[in-house]
Parts: C-alpha cells; structure tokens; sequence
C-alpha cells in the first residue's frame, strides 16, 4: 500500500464507461482474457460482481482467485481500484 | 464431505437461505458468485471463526479485537484442523485478544498462565504454539523494559552529579579566561597602581627617609616582613604564575624602552619572582628588588605582568631617585632568569605544558598589555607629570584607590584645575565684577 499505481490512479479518476476488464488494475493480459473466457469481458461487469459481493473484500479476492486465478497481489490490486472508483462515483 | 455435496447441489436461494442461518451476510447468490459463497459457507459450518473473521476485515480493517471477541464466542465448538488456514488465524487472534485484554501488571503471571492456557486453544492448531511463546517473549521484553525504566532514574540521578564533578575543575581550567572580566582587571590595575606607591615610598624611605614615613600605609610593614620571609623560599604558585609576565613583560620592557633604557631591565626584574630570591646581589639592589617582585607577587595574577608595566612607568618617572636600584635589578637579572628555567625544567614537567600554554596567551596578553601600554604612553604626560607633583608637592593618598587614567583625578581638582585654567586664559574674575558693576548701574537706572 506503499502508493497506486498508475492504472489505478487512472481508472480511479473518471467513470470506467466501456472500459476492458484489462483497464482495472492488477489485471493483465493473461487474466483479462481468463475473465472474458469467464464473461467478464468489460470492467463494469466486474464492478457488478463486486457490488454483487456487497464489495467485501475477502469474499472479492476469492472470487477473483476462483475466476482467474489471479495472485492475492493482483486481486488485492483489483478490489482497492475497484473499491476507490465506487467511492469516489457511486 | 457430507455437507459440501449437500451444498453444491442446493438451490441459489436455498444456498442463500442457509448462510442467512449460519449468520453470514445475506449476499445474493449468483452463479458467478455461487463457488465463492459456498465456500464460506462451508468454512462456517464446518468450523467456525472464517465468516466472522471476513465480515470483521471489510467492516473495517484496523480494528482487530472485535471480530476475535466473535471468535472466541464460536470457539467452545473447537478448532477443526481441516479448517486449516482461516482457524488458525482467528486461533491467532484471539491469542492476541487474550493477551492484551489481560493487565500488564501481572505480567509474570500471565507468562507463567499462557502456557498452561494455550493447550486447550492451541492443540487443534498447532502454529498457535510458536505465536504464545512469542507473546511470552514480548511480554519478557516488556519486563526489561520495566527494568530499564527502573535503572534510568539513577542513570539520571548520576548525570546530574557528573556535571557537578566537572564543575569545579572547570573554573581552574578556565580561571584565565575569567580573569579578564573587567572588574578584576580593575582590581589588578588598582591593586598594581597601589603596589607601585607602595614601591615608590618604600623607595623614597630608603633614598630620603624623612619625605614620606607617615604616609605608609599601616600595612606595609608587616608586608614586607612577609615578602623578606617568603621570598627566599618561593611558593611553587607564584611561580607559576609569574611564567606569561615573564613573557609579556619583554616586549612591553621594549616599548617603554625608548623612553627609559633602566625601566626594562628592572620591570623584567619585578616580573620574575624568582629573581630576588635567588640573587646573590648587594643588599640594597636584593631590597629593591624584593620590593618590585612584592608588588607583583602579591596579586598572584597574569595581570601582573600589565600591572608591572604601569609599575615601571610609575617608576621611571622618578627614575632619578634610583636609578642606580634599578640598575642593580640589572645586573641581577640575566643570573636568576637561567635559575627560573634550570628550576622549572627540574621541578615538574607539567609546569612546561603549562608554560606552552602561557607562552601562547602571552601572545595575546602581550598585544594587550601593548595596547594599553601605547594607550598609558599617550597619557602618560598627565599621569607623569601628576606622579611627578605627587612626589615633589602634596604627596599621596594612598587609601584612594586609583587607575592609570587620568578621568579618575577627583572631580573637585578637575573642578579646580578647570577653574585655574579658564581664570588664567580668560581673566574671569575681572569680567565677573566688571559685569556685576555694570549690572548694578543697570538696576540703579532702571529703578530711579
């Protein structure tokens, strides 16, 4: 939690719109296309999912490991930038 | 295994059912969300501390103890090691929460008790073990530093004594520098100022012993006896001392020198104390000098090496009287100089540092006794010529006590010198009557 990375500061500063899943931070190439193999093609279908999970973090972390197996690095990357987006636009 | 099949093929809704009776948040059940759900769902059934320990981490993340007081309230059902990863962390934090929530004061107790409290938790968990002795050895450390707070008031309570032994070897190490306040140089000057009259009347008492014998002051006998006493056997003190006059007293000798080729050589006499003592000369020249180095010695102080200039200056001013003393002073002196070194090389070798160190003052004692040597030459026609009078006229007073500088002359003789001045520049007593005649014509026309 040293500092954001620059994905995430700019996923994090204006509403995600169309945006690919590849666009959210922590989720590369080999994840993104895992997540749109699993029909998570677009980062607001990720966002519903975190909303889905009522953004708990645990349970977020899981499901993205299950999805994609991605890192607990990368699905801790993903929920904070997901988790600061919908502070900042819901 | 049971249960986990009896999970997977439930219903969404039922799956949802059942977390609600678990007490898990009611999250909608999705099928992308479904194998995640069941999961935890399954972590609480069969067990026990996952569910309680998620919410706790995204309610709010910081705050530890709450979700393991949840924990410890699931705990009676016992620890599973299936659960393997999740129990073992929430064991973990309750350990902690124990821990914490138990007061600092019994802490021994506590290190003693954890052990034997730790089994029942810990023994489905086995990595809860190593954690416990951690703690023990936290709370280990917290005694030391206990210990610590115990021995630091001494350390403080020695510091301030450490300071205090220092203190008194610091004003010996810096007496120097604390001479130079101008109070003591004051001191030093009168003190020199009044050692010269007393040079100078013993001097006169010797060469005219009828001019000045009642104006001694009551003292200065028995002080002489003192210096005849102590002279032959030199206190290693003022012997010391005498080492940067020595070294000042040479150049300020020369300064004066131009003016009285005598004053040096006897100043340099004066400056040493060791000269008199030592001296194989002629009775009256030993007095003379012995008189000098009193005037000196006495004051015991670096100063002296100034106060012997003015003390030269003072004499030579009356240098007529004798002349031939001082040059008895010498041809005493190149003899005892080589003695005051063979003795200092002899005696000690501190003296030596001591004397690097005075030789290395004298270089500012010496511009400094220069200064003011320079500063007492600009004057010194007031002040000779006042001595002068002192010796031919009105004498001394020697209870006054006096500086070189001529501002000190009482304010009554300025006032009259003032007064004799402007009388005899500008006939003021005849302009005065002159007025007060014309100012009584004045006031006889105006008033008739």
């Amino acid at each position: 939690m040293s500092g954001t990375t620059q994905k995430h500061t700019n996923f994090v500063a204006e509403p995600m719109g169309n945006k690919p899943v590849t666009e959210l931070a922590g989720i590369g190439e080999t994840l993104g296309g895992r997540l749109t193999d699993a029909g998570f093609d677009k980062a607001y279908t990720v966002l519903g999912q975190f909303l889905v999970l009522k953004k708990d973090e645990e349970l977020f972390k899981e499901w993205m490991k299950d999805v994609c197996h991605a890192s607990s690095k990368q699905a801790s990357d993903c929920y904070n930038c997901l988790n600061d987006w919908s502070e900042e636009f819901l | 295994m049971a249960d986990s099949d009896n999970l997977d093929s439930l219903s969404n809704n039922e799956l949802r059912a059942q977390m609600i009776a678990q007490g898990l948040p009611n999250i909608p059940v999705t099928d992308s969300s479904r194998k995640v759900l069941v999961k935890r769902l399954r972590a609480s059934l069969g067990g026990n501390a996952l569910p309680a320990a998620s919410p706790k981490k995204t309610s709010n993340r910081r705050e530890t103890l709450q979700p393991a007081a949840a924990a410890a309230a699931d705990k009676p059902d016992g620890t599973t090691a299936s659960k393997a990863r999740r129990t073992i962390a929430s064991t973990l934090n309750e350990t902690k929460e124990v821990e914490r929530r138990r007061p600092a004061v019994i802490k021994p107790e506590a290190v003693v008790a954890q052990p034997a409290r730790a089994p029942p938790e810990a023994a489905a968990a086995p990595k809860a073990a190593p954690i416990q002795s951690r703690r023990a050895s936290n709370t280990e450390r917290r005694e030391v530093n206990i210990e610590r707070v115990i021995k630091k008031p001494d350390i403080a309570a020695e510091k301030p004594t450490q300071p205090r032994r220092r203190s008194p070897e610091d004003p010996l190490d810096n007496s120097l520098i604390i001479l130079e306040s101008d109070e003591e140089e004051d001191e030093e000057l009168a003190q020199a100022v009044q050692n010269a009259e007393d040079l100078y009347k013993h001097k006169q008492k010797d060469a005219a012993p009828s001019k000045l014998p009642t104006k001694l002051p009551i003292q200065e006998p028995q002080r002489r006896q003192q210096i005849y006493e102590s002279q032959p056997r030199e206190l290693p003190k003022a012997r010391e001392v005498p080492r940067p006059r020595e070294m000042t007293t040479q150049p300020l000798a020369r300064s004066q020198a131009t003016n009285y080729s005598q004053a040096p050589s006897f100043s340099q006499a004066a400056g040493f104390n060791q000269p008199p003592s030592r001296s194989l000369a002629p009775v009256s020249q030993a007095r003379a000098a012995v008189v000098s180095s009193s005037s000196s010695s006495s004051s015991y102080t670096r100063y002296s090496s100034y106060v012997s200039a003015p003390s030269t200056t003072y004499t030579t001013s009356s240098s007529s009287l004798y002349s031939g003393a001082a040059a008895a002073g010498t041809s005493g002196y190149p003899r005892t100089y080589a003695n005051e070194f063979s003795d200092d090389t002899a005696e000690d070798d501190d003296d030596q540092a001591a004397g690097k160190a005075a030789r290395f003052e004298s270089d500012f004692a010496r511009k400094l006794a220069s200064l003011r040597a320079e500063r007492i030459g600009d004057r010194s026609s007031p002040y000779t010529r006042r001595t002068v009078a002192g010796a031919s006229g009105s004498g001394f007073e020697p209870v006054a006590r006096r500086s070189l500088r001529p501002e000190n002359v009482s304010l009554s003789a300025q006032f009259r010198q003032l007064c004799r001045s402007i009388d005899q520049r500008y006939r003021v007593k005849s302009i005065f009557i002159l007025v007060v005649f014309v100012l009584l014509f004045a006031a006889y026309k105006f008033y008739y």
